[in-house]
């Protein structure tokens, strides 16, 4: 009888396991408040590493490398995000001007284009990321209300592709219901080349 | 306690009501869908799965010559940039030789109009041209293009201008202007060979191999679900077509058991249904003819009994007339003579009288056993028992001179399912007849054995063995109908009675011939653990 306890502890360590959440790795991260304004301020080379030959060549190929950032402004504690932003970055070799581009486009805003020799400073460029995460009317100020911001970066994702693709329409009824049956044993398909998700060291506002 | 019914002849066992699961029809349709089903949602899963790798495969070969396709469209496009920039370069070196030129005859560069130049060299695809020295910009102009306010690629081209009169370095910056198609096709380029060896899935892309797992997942969930409905469906056919089957057999059974009015449902016009019918067909005939026969049996029976009656009574009938008319035509006269002999003669047909009499009223009394034989109530008994009791009682069969009467008890206990009284009722009428059968033939000396034994699992027999003239193999199975007998003493009902006994145990009696020479009677009783399984 005195060993059913331990039994059960050893029967449910593993559902426990199981239902415990995979927490994310900590980015270390500058958060840098400008007037009213919050910015935010990290490197991921990770995103475009240069010790890998095949991303190199991918990047030189005259074919743009997209790159998607997700940025989600938590409270911490909070389930419901204060602030979204995505910035996407598009990276090719320019035989014309025989430069490497660069365009950084925040949200809908117009892109900013950018132009280096080097491979390794448009690289470097991409990677580097430092962009608004809006107003700070909207935190809470004080020590007791840390912050913090998921960051979900993405090589050239797969949602962008043709509209005419997007789903399985226009193929008969059969087809269709056939590819949602499919649809359901694919599981969680990979959504880019490569994805990448961290989550910021939690930061505060100081109080004025 | 219910008896198992008789069997057809010794040795055949009943059948169990029970059919094991196992050999049931229902389990073995069922099985066999099952089967089937496996078969044939496994033979299309795997053409199935074969088809789908095989366009996997031609998906493969496709997107490879994509892939080529794209992969030497690249090299095209930048062997075409950079014959385009030559020629922006030789234009632009042209443009430096012009420049050249000019300032040899007007010591003065911004005497060179640029413009006028653009103007005259009527270059739609250059946006501006300027000429710089040591980043001081000495002349600039700029060209009309025929941008249509697309965004475009600009193409700078860079070249030194020479000129002898002047040590700074001038360089001439001219900046071409390229339509943005092409840029634009050649990204879309970079699209498509980025979704290379991927494909949509209701909305999804992914990679094909992904896809072609799911597909055969998808496939086997599909045959699985298949499977199960089709095991489902053939569980409830055959559920309904061997429950129909199964009722009429229960019928069957019903009838065997004696249930002569049992009839199978029909409804359907199926080949169950015509089978219930022509079985109730069947069952209707036999019935008619069953009351047939049993009124003729009934009609027959009557007539011999009335007949075997008549002639019982005939028989003793006749003496006692015989000696009534003797006693009226003598005796009066002896009578009024007063002779003596009247008095013997009134003695012997008294005498007559009485003995006819006796021998009616035994007849009376034999018919009476026969009419009452009581009801069986059969329990584990011990054979041996019975023969131990039935020896001490009749022991006295064997005079130890001649006549011997042999009871054989076996050594093991052989429990059978029986009525003790009327078992050993059974034993004093065969053992009876037997010595009085044996006696009639004048034997010497008379040899009488009874022995019991197991037979199998199921059976005991119990047999009595004479040394008398034996029973011709065409009357062994007349010898138990009643009034037939060879004894001139005999009532002709003890074998009768014999037969209803060992009937009413669930019994079986025959004759075969004897080691002894003469009949022996064999009786077949149940083992009592029958009853248990």
């Amino acid at each position: 009888m005195k060993r059913r306890p331990w039994l059960l502890l050893g029967g449910a360590a593993p559902l426990l396991v199981a239902a415990a959440r995979d927490p994310l790795p900590v980015k270390r991260t500058r958060f840098i408040e400008v007037g009213a304004a919050l910015e935010v301020d990290f490197e991921m080379p990770a995103i475009l590493p240069l010790d890998d030959e095949q991303v190199l060549e991918t990047v030189s190929s005259g074919f743009a490398t997209r790159i998607v950032f997700d940025l989600a402004l938590f409270e911490a504690g909070a389930p419901q995000s204060i602030a979204v932003r995505r910035r996407t970055v598009r990276v090719w070799w320019d035989p014309w001007s025989r430069e490497f581009v660069v365009v950084t486009q925040d949200g809908e805003q117009p892109g900013r284009h950018q132009s280096f020799m080097r491979r390794e400073d448009a690289v470097g460029s991409v990677a580097r990321v430092r962009m608004g995460l809006g107003g700070t009317l909207a935190l809470r100020r004080g020590r007791q209300h840390p912050h913090f911001v998921h960051i979900l970066a993405q090589r050239n994702p797969r949602g962008h592709t043709a509209e005419t693709a997007r789903h399985a329409r226009g193929q008969g009824r059969d087809l269709s219901v056939f590819s949602r049956w499919v649809r359901m044993f694919l599981g969680s398909a990979p959504t880019a080349e490569l994805r990448i998700e961290r989550r910021t060291n939690y930061f505060y506002l100081v109080k004025r | 306690m219910s008896l198992p019914r008789s069997p057809v002849g010794p040795g055949v066992r009943s059948r169990p009501e029970v059919i094991p699961w196992l050999g049931r029809l229902q389990t073995r349709v069922v099985v066999a869908l099952v089967l089937l089903g496996i078969l044939v949602v496994g033979a299309c899963g795997y053409l199935a799965h074969m088809t789908v790798r095989y366009f996997e495969r031609l998906g493969t070969e496709q997107t490879a010559v994509a892939r080529e396709v794209i992969e030497r469209a690249r090299p095209v496009y930048r062997h075409m940039v950079a014959a385009k920039r030559s020629a922006y370069r030789y234009r632009t070196e042209l443009l430096a030789r012009d420049l050249e030129r000019a300032w040899a005859v007007d010591s003065v560069p911004h005497a060179f109009d640029l413009g006028a130049w653009l103007a005259q060299a009527r270059a739609k695809d250059i946006e501006a041209l300027a000429v710089e020295a040591r980043g001081v910009v000495l002349a600039s102009a700029r060209g009309v293009t025929d941008a249509k306010g697309e965004a475009e690629v600009v193409v700078p081209i860079r070249t030194i201008v020479h000129r002898a009169s002047s040590d700074v370095p001038i360089e001439l910056h001219a900046r071409f202007i390229v339509p943005s198609a092409l840029a634009r096709d050649f990204d879309a380029l970079g699209a498509l060979r980025g979704e290379l060896g991927t494909v949509e899935v209701a909305g999804a892309r992914v990679d094909r191999e992904d896809a072609v797992r799911a597909v055969a997942a998808a496939l086997a969930a599909a045959s699985g679900l298949l499977f199960l409905v089709a095991l489902a469906a053939g569980i409830v056919v055959a559920r309904v077509v061997t429950r129909r089957v199964s009722d009429v057999s229960a019928v069957m059974r019903r009838v065997a058991a004696g249930d002569r009015h049992a009839r199978a449902a029909d409804p359907g016009g199926d080949e169950i249904a015509r089978m219930a019918t022509d079985l109730n067909t069947m069952l209707d005939e036999l019935e008619q003819a069953h009351a047939k026969v049993a009124y003729l049996q009934r009609i027959g029976a009557w007539q011999g009994i009335a007949r075997r009656i008549a002639h019982e009574i005939k028989n003793p009938l006749t003496p006692i007339q015989l000696a009534a008319q003797q006693l009226r035509h003598q005796g009066l006269d002896l009578l009024r003579s007063g002779d003596p002999a009247f008095e013997q003669l009134l003695r012997d047909s008294v005498d007559i009288i009485d003995d006819e009499v006796d021998v009616m009223r035994r007849w009376v009394h034999n018919f009476s056993q026969f009419a009452r034989v009581p009801k069986v109530h059969p329990e584990p008994m011990d054979l041996r028992e019975l023969l131990r009791d039935f020896e001490r009682a009749y022991g006295y069969l064997s005079d130890g001179v001649g006549d011997r009467f042999d009871v054989i008890v076996p050594e093991a206990e052989l429990l059978v399912l029986g009525d003790q009284q009327l078992l050993k009722q059974v034993l004093v009428n065969l053992v009876e007849n037997a010595v009085l059968s044996a006696r009639e033939a004048v034997n010497a000396v008379v040899h009488v054995r009874v022995e019991a034994r197991r037979i199998d699992e199921v059976w005991a027999q119990l047999a009595v063995a004479d040394n008398g003239p034996g029973i011709a193999i065409e009357r062994r199975e007349a010898v138990f109908e009643p009034h037939e007998t060879t004894r001139e003493e005999g009532s002709g009902l003890g074998l009768a009675i014999v037969k209803k006994i060992v009937l009413d145990h669930g019994g079986h009696i025959s004759v075969v011939s004897s080691d002894l020479g003469g009949a022996c009677l064999r009786v077949r009783l149940l083992l009592a653990t029958v009853r248990d399984t």
